[in-house]
């Protein structure tokens, strides 16, 4: 039956900036006719702090604690990868004991931040209970932060040539507690939230990304590999003794309806979290003895040059560009913020859906604004 | 996911399996019914603060040489700092932590040589007004009238 007569005009709809399923400030203009979406288009720049140029203000170890503002749900993963780029440039040789902590750091980070992802794209879809099971979880993660290095949303554990404090038996003994719960829970989660027939066809079929779209558009992280498209900087260009430790990159594989869709997307971050406890129990077993902080001069002063560091943050590829001029603050320093490059893609694939789905495909690109506006 | 074909049997299999995979979320909720809840009543239950927490800051005004290092160390410009005199006989007239600005990463406790000033554990950071975020952490033990007028 064609439907053809149904057409009125078009409607303008704003979406944020304050709305609670943006993610923070972003601003969504909706183009709708009825309740089909003809066009999305996001406006960004709410959050902007101008973290490029204090970086290139303030001297190199004092950028570290404005990286943790960047992507405030893997602040771990931000400053270690401006420490990666900084040591790259000035040639210092990081302690191995600290490598392995970083490593922890990170994925204990990364595990927090898809619970989150968890909680709230479940919220977006209308389930309210698995936030609270996300949060119960990530608030276990934060405890341990807080025992081991004293601060819960802004770390700054990595410093540049090394991690701020070591861990103790004790803590590491905590850590593993939590792997323990968080794999026995994991499979509570997919029975209240993946398996769920509404949740499943609330997203399953629903912002597809074909993988080729997916390379042209940039993606990276979950929603690249949702896509089927098997590319993980940990094991592609690896760091931080990321190819010794033995685990496998999910990708997605179209389970509930296409390979790519959002459901594919939300599977590959739970897969993840599976993944990130199996490293995490590889370098709590392999950590040697030994200094946590390598000699770094007090005032540091790197050579001339220019560095490019990329890492694998929870939402993709995160990297630093630093050009130095030989002196102790960088000339020119980008970042290439995985969220800011996920997001483009949104006006793609929020055509003609239902305006119920722009939220849920929204929800599934997971961004975080702090790192989309910098 | 395998689909039935047929439009009358997709509708009933939908709600069976809606309400089957309810069923089993619900299963979920009723075993969590029996633990012990893990939240915090928080004015009554005060939470346990760690060791290592990093909250307001301890100065230790004896130990402080007035060397400048945490000055020059803060990323944010957030500590002002006013002496006579250097070394050991400096004379501390005033040393102020604005906490609006504060990001609590802890450089400035590790530029510190004679480690006087450290990270403590209290966490009310709240206050009537904006002056009130500025803490005056030494005491004016040399001049008769107060710093912390106004």
């Amino acid at each position: 039956m064609s439907v053809d007569y149904l057409h009125t005009h078009e409607i303008l709809v704003n979406m944020g900036p304050q709305h609670p399923s943006t993610h923070g400030v972003l601003r969504l203009v909706v183009k709708t006719d009825g309740e089909w979406v003809t066009e999305t288009q996001p406006y960004i720049g709410y959050l902007h702090r101008c973290a490029e140029k204090i970086g290139e203000s303030v001297e190199y170890p004092q950028f570290v604690p404005y990286t943790d503002r960047l992507d405030y749900l893997g602040a771990i993963n931000n400053n270690l990868c401006y420490c990666l780029a900084v040591e790259r440039l000035a040639g210092i040789e990081v302690p191995e004991r600290a490598t392995y902590l970083r490593v922890i750091g990170a994925e204990l980070n990364r595990i927090a931040s898809h619970l989150i992802s968890y909680g709230t794209f479940g919220m977006e879809t209308g389930a309210f209970t698995p936030f609270f099971y996300g949060f119960r979880e990530r608030e276990t993660i934060l405890s341990i932060f807080e025992k081991w290095f004293g601060a819960r949303l802004t770390y700054h554990l990595c410093r540049i040539g090394g991690v701020m404090a070591d861990i103790t038996p004790e803590i590491a003994q905590d850590i593993r507690d939590f792997i323990k719960t968080m794999r026995a829970v994991w499979d509570d989660y997919n029975t209240l939230l993946s398996f769920n027939e509404i949740f499943v066809r609330r997203t399953a079929d629903v912002g597809v990304i074909p993988p080729e779209m997916a390379i042209e558009y940039g993606l990276t992280g979950p929603c690249l590999r949702g896509s089927g498209v098997k590319w993980d900087l940990r094991k592609n260009d690896p760091y931080c003794f990321y190819d010794t430790f033995d685990f496998d990159i999910p990708v997605g594989e179209g389970l509930m309806g296409t390979v790519g869709d959002s459901w594919d997307r939300y599977w590959v971050r739970m897969r993840e979290i599976i993944e990130s406890t199996k490293i995490i129990e590889q370098a709590l077993d392999r950590m040697p003895e030994g200094a946590i902080r390598a000699k770094v001069p007090k005032i540091l002063k790197l050579p001339k040059g220019e560095v490019y560091v990329r890492c694998e943050n929870p939402r993709g590829e995160l990297g630093f560009y630093l050009v130095s001029d030989g002196g102790t603050k960088p000339y020119r320093l980008k970042i290439r913020a995985p969220s800011f490059c996920n997001l483009s893609i949104t006006n793609a694939i929020c055509k003609d859906c239902l305006l119920a789905d722009v939220i849920v495909i929204v929800g599934s690109i997971d961004i975080v604004l702090g790192e989309v506006d910098r | 996911m395998r689909r039935p074909k047929n439009k009358v049997a997709e509708y009933f299999v939908n709600i069976y399996r809606s309400l089957a995979t309810i069923a089993a979320g619900m299963g979920v909720t009723i075993k969590v019914f029996f633990q012990k809840p893990v939240t915090l009543q928080y004015p009554d239950e005060l939470p346990v603060i760690e060791e290592a927490f990093r909250g307001l800051h301890i100065y230790e005004q004896e130990k402080c040489i007035a060397c400048e290092m945490c000055v020059k160390a803060c990323p944010i410009d957030c500590i002002s700092l006013q002496y006579e005199g250097k070394g050991k006989k400096a004379r501390i007239k005033s040393y102020r932590i604005d906490y609006t600005k504060c990001l609590f990463c802890n450089l400035c406790v590790e530029a510190c040589p004679t480690h006087c000033i450290k990270m403590g554990k209290e966490y009310n950071l709240c206050s009537y007004d904006r002056a009130g975020c500025v803490r005056e952490l030494a005491e004016d033990i040399y001049s008769e009238r107060s710093t912390v007028s106004e």
